[in-house]
Parts: structure tokens; C-alpha cells; sequence
């Protein structure tokens, strides 16, 4: 058996920790958090640093990624309110807002992005271009999450609740929203790459980041365009490992913290 | 070597199987004859399988195999799930396995796989050729994997838990009619077994499933010693009184949404049932999945909602019970779920969650109280108080049964509901909850509803029996008479499952979306005749406190009681 | 499988509908010269349809294959989410000299074929002890297991997740068409430049038209998974 309770290693078998762990164990995620904490500093020695070809890839890196965590963050908000929201609402309204979102989720909506980059003309700002982005990644969020917090509703330790007469409302803050966290944060994390891969995209396009405004996109496409195959490596490696990255954690924390089984 | 010998399909000298660091079976020797059932049973983990596959030389990688093996004739493993092939018909996985290993043409194949499925009684048998395998049903299906097997003639077949999680009353007879078919075509047949509660488990011998059985334990095989029949349970006075909870005509359905005439469907799980149950009493709940027992043990409970009906706790109806009566009823019904493990939040502390019980179905008690609550209530299950400072993910399956049962204990309930509360468990764990459970219930005289497939765990543990199907009661009477005459077909195929010996129904259960007319049992029952077609039957006394709802078991119970009255 | 093929693209017809409309609407609030606008895309289509559509066949059958088989596969798959088709557009458009059109081909084609890779590489391993196995039992291996079974496993794995790789595809097109001058003139093209220029009403009748082609290469994949998967036949 375990050893008593109160002893110094029982804090390790504590629910988050052994989540941390199975996060951890998947090695792509590993690395892909091992990968964006050195990204992280990277950026910041770069923009402090600068200079070179390599100090201005990595100051580009500041722009791309400012831009897709306030971005992303934005759209998993977003995809988690639509879910919750279609979930709380019941079962008619969950499946009038659940099925344009499984049907957005099969579209091109990345190219929304240029399109309004477009359409905005050469000023525009960076908020109004940072909503269209949170509005391309919600979709995807809300249909993850929606099945999360569906399993989750089946979970049978909240019939064990119900029977303990433990009333609606404390189900809800006591056992409903700490279980959820996990499967959410998962779900809500997709919304980062998507963010970035849009920017990227559209930047390098021309139709992203304002002038002005260097990302890594922006780097690539002048970089394409004058056939600078030297220009072009550095943010093309820096892109390429950073939506890597971002791709590892997202696929360890499905499989770490899914309640859905994690396939989908 | 004598000539019995060179026919030996299977024999294993000693064999092992080692890993780097350990050794999983330790030098087995046996030998299984032509025509021989051989069962093998040991705990779980006790490397049935890997013994299963490793006599199909597919061992799993970095499993060293040393010892001798010698297999005269073609061998076939059934793995534990069954699998078929899920992309195409089952009429071209015959064929294709057939050709493949004899060489057969198309027709002859088809015409052998229909004989196959027929040995299984499968109705209409060359139909359901053209059948994908996620189309059948779970029995089905597994009728099928058996009869493809057997289809390819193997001088050997290596069957690992076949239709482990089918219900008794199929199992029972899916694995009779392997027996009887391997027995005919001088098959030699090797039987895992799957943990309890499981017939292969149990004692195959003497039901005649198996000619022979050998224990995997500790690496070893041992011959099984014989067990003591366990003592009959003490008969106990029925308890009388008025009724505590008395149930009246509940209905519990799920919509299914519209149907494209936009007519309402409903699924009706619980289907106009009523109950009785004094203080103290103990109950049954008996019936396959399906049947509605574990959907009738939470709408008692409130845990799903009931569509229609009525249920009375001491007198008041809990549907229109206020919150405050609502709480006191909760405090008095408690309930065990399947999966003990999913019942406790994985996020907090066992002690933590015990607490929040009580504190709300029991506000008043002081904190102190409560702390001395709870290290009761921890050691009258068996658990060590360190319990409480441990979350659910690092208990075992036995530890979490007893914690989901202290937790169901604390509030000092009057009315113990359980759903297969040990399903979860096997061997001896198993038999030392039902132990404990029985016990404290007896200490406590707690009133008992107890919902199990398996009738004769189920007869054990209460003193009275309800057979469920599709959601009514089809017999009702005292455990003693269920296990020893009961008088509806569908409850004696339960109670002989529970006995192992081959259940007289055939088919599978009708949809409960489309039940058939008449009797719900009409289609599988060895009894019926034209006006079961006709008339439901509607449950009515056949001797004292013995209800049976069965036209056949009816008239015969008339025709009894006139001889027996004309007799003297 | 006629049947099949035709209610699963019936079932896309509202969509394409609300597509056009939405295109319709806007378009013509965005101005006049909606309906040639529209005309133009449409036209422009079937060039980009003639870079997508055998470059996802191609990748998905390809990784389907190589994801089965694991080793380079497994690779493949591991870096696929680090090469999205744009990213492959510009860093193939700055290197190629020669045959433009086949590497714009392969920018479409790989993360196509990475994505089959893992999806087939997954159901390969989630069948190794069930069906697998199972068929191992019954004495069946070797190439016959590869060809009959694992294959067909994996490759109705990489066509039921053919849905978002028709989103990423669509996607890539647009970029090869932008960033590779010559040989793509297809909607995609029509696409940045209306939106570099300014021009709503083209741009969004290029972005619907584009849209739709998703839709209806959903509808056509839903057929092909249900094809060779009966499960997938039901819903
Ligand atoms: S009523 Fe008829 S069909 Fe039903 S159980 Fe009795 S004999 Fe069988």
C-alpha cells in the first residue's frame, strides 16, 4: 500500500501534481515547454541585445508572440463562453450554437485575417486585427471544450454529490469548475498556435501586422519576395519551432488532462 | 512416443516466460487432449493471457519465451476483445480466413460460415453475412468471432475471457454451446478465465462447461482444491412494520428527440414499477443490463428524474418534498455506485469530501463530532484514518469501495440502495466487501436495495428477489424460492446462469425502443405461445408472497392449486 | 456509394447557400460590381482546385502509407505541426529555381501528408492489440495483415480527419498562389490581391468561393471516409 498519510512524499500524489507529471511525461511536451521558456528568454535577450540578423529575428519573435498570446488568449476566452454558455443554456440551444461552430471549425478562417487586413487598409490598428484573430481561434476552442465540459457533466462523482444533498450551486463552485480547469486549459491552449499560425499568415501576406510592425510573417514574406533565402532562415526556424512547441504542449496537455479520452 | 501422444494438439513442457527482471511463469507443464475443455483461471495479472499468447507464439515484445511447445494441428487465439475485422461484412472475413488457410472457394466458405453461426443459434444466419460487425450487437458479435474461429476447423483454440462482459445469461450459453461444439470436432479447447465475478472463475467442472481446471497463481499452475460450498446464510425473520419506502407506478423515461413525423420518442427505462420495503428489509433487483435496475435505484434516490409515479419516504412524497425535507430524506438513503472510484472527486481529499457529507446532511454536529464521525465510520469499514488525507487517485479499487461505503454510511442512513457495488472488485476482495457489507448491514439493520446481474449474489445478500424486464417487474418472491423454483422463464435463465448451466432463452433482448407486443420476453421465451403474443401478463400472486407475470407460469399455478385442492 | 456521395453533398448545399448569400450581401453593400466580382472567383476556382485536390490525394495516401509502416512516418508526423503550407510556400519560393510548380504542389501536399502520417500511425498502434492482434490469432500476418487490415485501418483514420486538413490546405493554396509568381493564378491569387487593393467586394466573393470549395471537398471527404468505412457511413 502507500505509505501514511502526512509524510513528506504525499504532497507528490496530490491530483495537480500528478497531472503535472503525466504533462510532463509526454516528450514532446517536455520539450516543446522546454523549447518556449528558451524562446522566452531568447526574445527578451534579443530585444534587449538586438543587432544583427539574428537580433532582429528574435525582435520580431516580440511582436508575433505579443500578438498571439493576447490574441489566442482572447479567442480561448471567447470559444470557452460560447461553450459554457451553450452548455448552461440547454440541450436546444447548446445544439443551435454548437453547429455553426463544428461547421466553422471545417472553413478556411484563417484567411479572415487578411481579408480584414485588407479591408482596414495600411493604418489599421492592432486591436481591431488582434479581435478578428480571437475570433478565428474561438471556434475550434468552444467545440473542444463543449465535449469536455459535457464528459464532465456525466462524471459520476457529482451524482455522489447530488446524493450527498450537497446543493446546486456549491456542486457547481466545489466540484464542477476545479474538475473542469485541466480539460479547459487544454482546450482553451489550442487557441495560441491557431493565433500565431493566422498572424503569420497573414502577415506574411502583407495583410497582418500593421506597417510599422515587424513579426516574424512580416520577415518571411519581404524575405520571399526579394528571394533572400539568408533573411528568410531566421524567422522561418524561429516560427517553425515555436507553433512546434506550441504543438507539443497542446497535444501532452490533451493527453494529460482530457477526460474525453484525449483522441479526437 | 505412443500414438495417444503425437495427437496431443497441445503440450507445454516447462515453460517460462521471463522479462529482464522477473519471472511471470514458472516452468508449466500441461498437456490439453482432442475434445478436452480446459478451464484456466487465476486472479487478474496472473499472466493468463500472456500464457494464451505466448502458446500463439505472440508474445508481446520483450518477453523472453523458454521451455517446449508442441502444437500438432492449426491453432487459433481468441483475443479478449474479439476483435473482427471493423472495415468489412462478416461474410468476407469468413472467406478470405477460409481461403486463406484451406484453400476453400467462395461458396463453400459462405455456406461453411452460415453453419458456423447457426451452431451458435443465430437466427437467419446467411443474412447476417452482409452484416458490418459494428452493426451487431455485443453478443452478436461475439457469436460471430467464436464461430470464425471454429469455422477454420483448428485442432486448437486458445479462447482468452470470451464474452467477458456480456451478461451471464448469454455468456453462459454462448461458452455451453463452444464447449459442445469443440467437444464434438475433437477441438482442444483452452478456457481463460476473466477475474470475478466470472462462471470460468468459478467451477466450471462441475456445471459441465469444462472437463478440467488448472489455477495460474504465483507463476505457477496448481490443481484447485475443493472449496467449501459457503454456509447457507441465516435465515432471518421477515421484518414487518409498515412500509418506509414505498414506491408507486414509477415511470422513468429519456426523450430521444423527434422522429422526422415530429412525434415525441421516448426511451422508458422504468416502466410503472412499485415497491414496498420495510424497515430493515432486504432486496433484490435482478434482471440483465438493460433491465432498468440500476436507472430504478437512482430515480429512488432523485438522482434521475422520474417521468411519472410516485416515491414516498416515511410518508412523504420526494418530488414535492421542500429542500429542508428533501435534506432529512438524503440523510436517511444512501447509495454505493458501480465504479466506487468515480463517485469520489479525484480533486479532493477522502477526508475532505466525508466532511462535506456531513456537513450537509448533518449541519448541527460539531466539528469535533464530526472528526469522531468519520474515524468511525473509517474503522468499521477497515481503513486506516491516514485515509482521509488522500486523494481518490492513489487508492486501489478495494480501498475506494470501502471509502465510498463509509461515506455512505456516515450520515446514518436507514436505507442502504447499492448498484453493483463490487463490480469493480475480484476474488477475494470482492467476497470480503459482500462480507462487510452484509455485516454492517446487519449491525446497523439497515433496509437494503441491492441491483445485480448476478442472480445468485444477488439471492444471497437479500432476503427477498425482484426480477426486472425492460423496466417491470416479472416475478417477485423470497430469495429461497427464487434460487429454488422460480416460476418465470427469464428468471430461472438468470438463476441458472448464476449456476453455469446453459440458460434455456435464445436470441438477444428486443430494442427497448421497440419492445414487442404482448409479453416482452415473447421472443426469446422456450414457453411461448400465441396468446403471449396477445395479452401482456400482468403480475399476480401464484402462491403466497409470489407474484409472477407469465401466462404459462399462471395456468400452471391454477392447475396446481386445483389438484392439490382436490387431492385430499 | 452513389447515394452516399450525393447526400453528403447535399447536406453542404445550405451551407454553400448561406455562403453566397453572405457573399452576395456584402459584396453588394461594399459596392457596385458584385455580381462580375463573383463571376471572377467562381472562374478562378477550378486553378485552385487543381492544386489542392492532388495534392491532398496525393499526401493523404502517401502518409497514410508511411504512417502505418512508423519509423520515417512517425518522423514526419513529429515535425508537422512545425511546417504549416505557408511557411513551406515561402521557404519554396525563395529556393526554387526550377519546377515551381511541383514544389507549390509539395508546399500544399506535406503537411497533408504529416497529419495522415500521425492520424494513421495512432489508429495503427490503437488496433496493434485489438484487431491486430485479433487477426494474428487467426493466422493471418505478414503482408496480408499490412495490406488488408492495417492499411485500410490507417488510411480511414487519415480520410475521417480530412476535415480540418481541408481548412489547412485551402489555407496553404492561398499562399503558394501569392508567393509563387507564375503558374498559379487561381482564386487564391485573386484573393490577396483584391484585399492587398482594397477591393471588398471581390476580395469577399474570392474568400466565399473559397470557402465553399472547402465545404464541398468536406462533403466529398465525409463520402470517400464513408466509403471505405462503414462506421463512418451512419451519421
Ligand atoms: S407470458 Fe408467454 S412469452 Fe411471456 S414469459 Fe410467459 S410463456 Fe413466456
Amino acid at each position: 500500500m502507500h505509505g501514511p498519510a502526512g509524510t513528506d512524499s504525499h504532497w507528490r500524489d496530490g491530483p495537480w501534481q500528478k497531472a503535472g507529471q503525466r504533462l510532463t511525461a509526454h516528450r514532446p511536451a517536455a520539450a516543446g515547454l522546454t523549447v518556449l521558456a528558451a524562446l522566452m528568454l531568447a526574445v527578451a535577450a534579443g530585444l534587449v541585445a538586438g543587432g544583427g540578423p539574428v537580433g532582429a529575428a528574435l525582435a520580431a519573435g516580440h511582436q508575433s508572440l505579443t500578438f498571439a498570446l493576447f490574441a489566442g488568449l482572447g479567442g480561448a476566452a471567447l470559444g470557452l463562453l460560447w461553450a459554457a454558455t451553450a452548455v448552461a443554456l440547454g440541450e436546444r440551444a447548446e445544439r443551435a450554437m454548437m453547429t455553426p461552430a463544428t461547421a466553422l471549425t471545417g472553413l478556411p478562417l484563417a484567411l479572415a485575417l487578411p481579408l480584414a487586413g485588407g479591408l482596414l487598409g495600411p493604418e489599421r490598428g492592432l486591436a481591431p486585427m488582434a479581435v478578428v484573430t480571437a475570433l478565428i481561434a474561438a471556434p475550434a476552442v468552444a467545440v473542444v471544450a463543449r465535449d469536455e465540459l459535457r464528459a464532465l457533466l456525466r462524471r459520476e462523482f457529482l451524482s455522489a454529490a447530488q446524493a450527498a444533498g450537497i446543493a446546486n450551486g456549491r456542486r457547481l463552485r466545489r466540484h464542477i469548475l476545479p474538475n473542469a480547469v485541466l480539460p479547459l486549459a487544454a482546450a482553451a491552449w489550442t487557441a495560441l498556435p491557431r493565433a500565431l499560425m493566422a498572424e503569420s499568415l497573414a502577415s506574411l501576406l502583407g495583410l497582418g501586422l500593421p506597417e510599422g510592425v515587424t513579426g516574424w510573417g512580416t520577415a518571411i514574406g519581404a524575405a520571399a519576395r526579394a528571394g533572400d533565402a539568408v533573411a528568410l532562415a531566421g524567422p522561418a526556424l524561429l516560427l517553425a519551432l515555436t507553433l512546434w512547441a506550441l504543438h507539443g504542449v497542446g497535444d501532452g496537455m490533451r493527453l494529460a488532462f482530457s477526460t474525453t479520452g484525449g483522441h479526437r | 512416443m505412443s500414438g495417444s501422444e503425437e495427437r496431443t494438439p497441445l503440450r507445454v513442457e516447462g515453460l517460462s516466460l521471463l522479462t529482464s527482471r522477473d519471472i511471470l511463469l514458472d516452468r508449466l507443464s500441461f498437456a490439453v487432449e482432442p475434445g478436452e475443455v480446459l478451464a484456466l483461471s487465476g486472479d487478474a495479472g496472473a499472466g493468463k493471457t500472456l500464457l494464451l499468447r505466448a502458446l500463439a507464439s505472440l508474445a508481446p515484445k520483450g518477453i523472453t519465451v523458454l521451455g517446449d511447445i508442441h502444437i500438432r494441428g492449426r491453432r487459433i487465439l481468441v483475443t479478449q476483445d474479439g476483435a473482427l475485422d471493423p472495415l468489412r461484412p462478416l461474410g468476407a472475413q469468413f472467406t478470405e480466413l477460409l481461403a486463406h488457410q484451406s484453400g476453400m472457394d467462395e461458396r463453400t466458405a459462405l455456406r461453411r460460415a452460415a453453419e458456423a453461426l447457426e451452431r451458435f443459434q443465430v437466427p437467419a444466419a446467411a443474412r447476417r453475412l452482409a452484416l458490418h460487425p459494428h452493426e451487431l450487437g455485443e453478443a452478436m458479435r461475439w457469436r460471430a468471432a467464436l464461430a470464425l474461429a471454429m469455422a477454420a476447423e483448428p485442432a486448437l483454440l486458445l479462447a482468452d475471457a470470451p464474452a467477458a462482459a456480456l451478461d451471464p445469461t448469454q455468456r453462459v450459453r454462448l461458452l455451453s454451446d463452444l464447449a459442445a461444439w469443440t467437444r464434438e470436432a475433437g477441438t482442444a479447447l483452452l478456457l481463460a478465465g476473466r477475474p470475478q465475478p466470472d462462471p470460468i472463475q468459478a467451477d466450471p467442472v462441475h456445471s459441465g462447461l469444462a472437463d478440467r481446471r488448472l489455477i495460474l497463481a504465483q507463476g505457477r499452475l496448481e490443481a484447485p482444491e475443493e472449496e467449501p460450498t459457503p454456509a447457507p446464510p441465516p435465515v432471518e425473520p421477515a421484518p414487518s412494520g409498515p412500509p418506509i419506502l414505498s414506491v408507486r407506478d414509477l415511470r422513468v423515461a429519456f426523450p430521444l428527440g423527434r422522429s422526422w413525423r415530429g412525434e415525441e420518442r421516448w426511451l422508458t427505462v422504468v416502466d410503472g414499477l412499485s415497491i414496498e420495503l420495510a424497515e430493515g428489509e432486504t432486496l433484490a433487483l435482478l434482471g440483465e443490463t438493460g433491465s432498468g435496475k440500476s436507472v430504478l435505484a437512482r430515480a429512488i434516490l432523485r438522482l434521475v428524474p422520474p417521468v411519472g409515479g410516485q416515491v414516498s419516504w416515511l410518508g412523504t412524497d420526494l418530488a414535492a418534498a421542500p429542500p429542508e425535507a428533501m435534506r432529512r430524506a438524503r440523510r436517511d438513503l444512501q447509495i454505493l455506485f458501480p465504479d466506487p472510484l468515480a463517485a469520489l472527486d479525484p480533486l479532493m481529499t477522502i477526508g475532505a469530501q466525508l466532511a462535506e457529507t456531513l456537513e450537509s446532511l448533518r449541519p448541527t454536529r460539531s466539528p469535533a463530532d464530526r472528526a469522531a464521525r468519520m474515524a468511525e465510520a473509517l474503522e468499521e469499514v477497515g481503513l486506516p484514518t491516514a485515509v482521509l488525507d488522500l486523494h481518490p487517485g492513489s487508492l486501489r479499487p478495494a480501498e475506494a469501495a470501502r471509502a465510498g461505503l463509509a461515506r455512505a454510511l456516515l450520515p446514518e442512513p436507514r436505507l442502504l440502495v447499492c448498484d453493483e457495488p463490487a463490480a469493480t472488485l475480484d476474488g477475494a476482495e470482492r467476497a470480503d466487501f459482500l462480507a462487510l457489507l452484509q455485516a454492517i448491514r446487519r449491525r446497523r439493520r439497515l433496509a437494503l436495495l441491492y441491483a445485480t446481474q448476478d442472480a445468485a449474489e444477488g439471492l444471497r445478500m437479500a432476503r427477498r428477489g425482484l426480477v426486472l424486464l425492460l423496466g417491470r417487474i416479472v416475478e417477485s418472491a423470497d430469495s429461497a424460492v427464487l434460487a429454488a423454483g422460480a416460476r418465470h422463464p427469464y428468471s430461472r435463465a438468470l438463476v441458472a446462469a448464476a449456476g453455469l448451466v446453459r440458460p434455456a432463452l435464445h436470441g438477444d433482448p428486443p430494442s427497448p425502443l421497440r419492445p414487442p407486443t404482448g409479453c416482452a420476453l415473447r421472443l426469446r421465451c422456450p414457453l411461448a405461445h400465441d396468446g403471449c403474443a396477445q395479452v401482456p401478463p400482468s403480475l399476480d400472486p401464484v402462491a403466497p408472497g409470489h407474484r409472477v407475470a407469465c401466462h404459462v407460469a399462471q395456468d400452471e399455478a391454477q392447475d396446481g392449486a386445483q389438484s392439490g385442492g382436490k387431492a385430499p | 456509394m452513389l447515394s452516399l456521395v450525393l447526400r453528403r453533398v447535399l447536406a453542404a448545399v445550405p451551407a454553400l447557400l448561406g455562403l453566397a448569400l453572405a457573399a452576395g450581401v456584402v459584396a453588394a453593400l461594399a459596392g457596385p460590381g458584385w455580381a462580375p466580382a463573383l463571376g471572377a472567383a467562381l472562374a478562378a476556382l477550378p486553378a485552385t482546385l487543381a492544386l489542392i485536390l492532388p495534392a491532398l490525394a496525393l499526401g493523404t495516401g502517401l502518409g497514410a502509407l508511411l504512417g502505418v509502416l512508423g519509423g520515417s512516418g512517425a518522423i514526419l508526423g513529429g515535425v508537422g505541426p512545425a511546417m504549416p503550407g505557408f511557411l513551406l510556400a515561402a521557404v519554396f519560393a525563395v529556393t526554387s529555381a526550377t519546377a515551381p510548380v511541383l514544389l507549390g504542389v509539395a508546399a500544399v501536399a506535406l503537411p497533408a501528408t504529416a497529419q495522415a502520417a500521425v492520424l494513421a500511425g495512432r489508429a495503427r498502434a490503437g488496433a496493434e492489440d485489438t484487431v491486430l492482434l485479433a487477426a494474428r490469432g487467426r493466422g493471418v500476418d505478414g503482408s496480408a495483415l499490412l495490406w488488408r487490415l492495417s492499411l485500410p485501418l490507417g488510411l480511414s483514420a487519415a480520410v475521417g480527419g480530412l476535415r480540418s486538413a481541408v481548412a489547412g490546405t485551402v489555407t496553404a493554396a492561398v499562399a503558394v498562389e501569392s508567393l509563387f509568381g507564375t503558374g498559379f493564378s487561381g482564386a487564391g491569387r485573386l484573393f490577396v490581391e483584391a484585399a492587398r487593393a482594397g477591393d471588398a467586394s471581390m476580395a469577399v466573393a474570392a474568400l466565399a468561393g473559397l470557402c465553399g470549395l472547402a465545404v464541398l471537398l468536406n462533403a466529398l471527404c465525409g463520402a470517400l471516409h464513408g466509403w471505405i468505412d462503414p462506421r463512418a457511413r451512419m451519421a
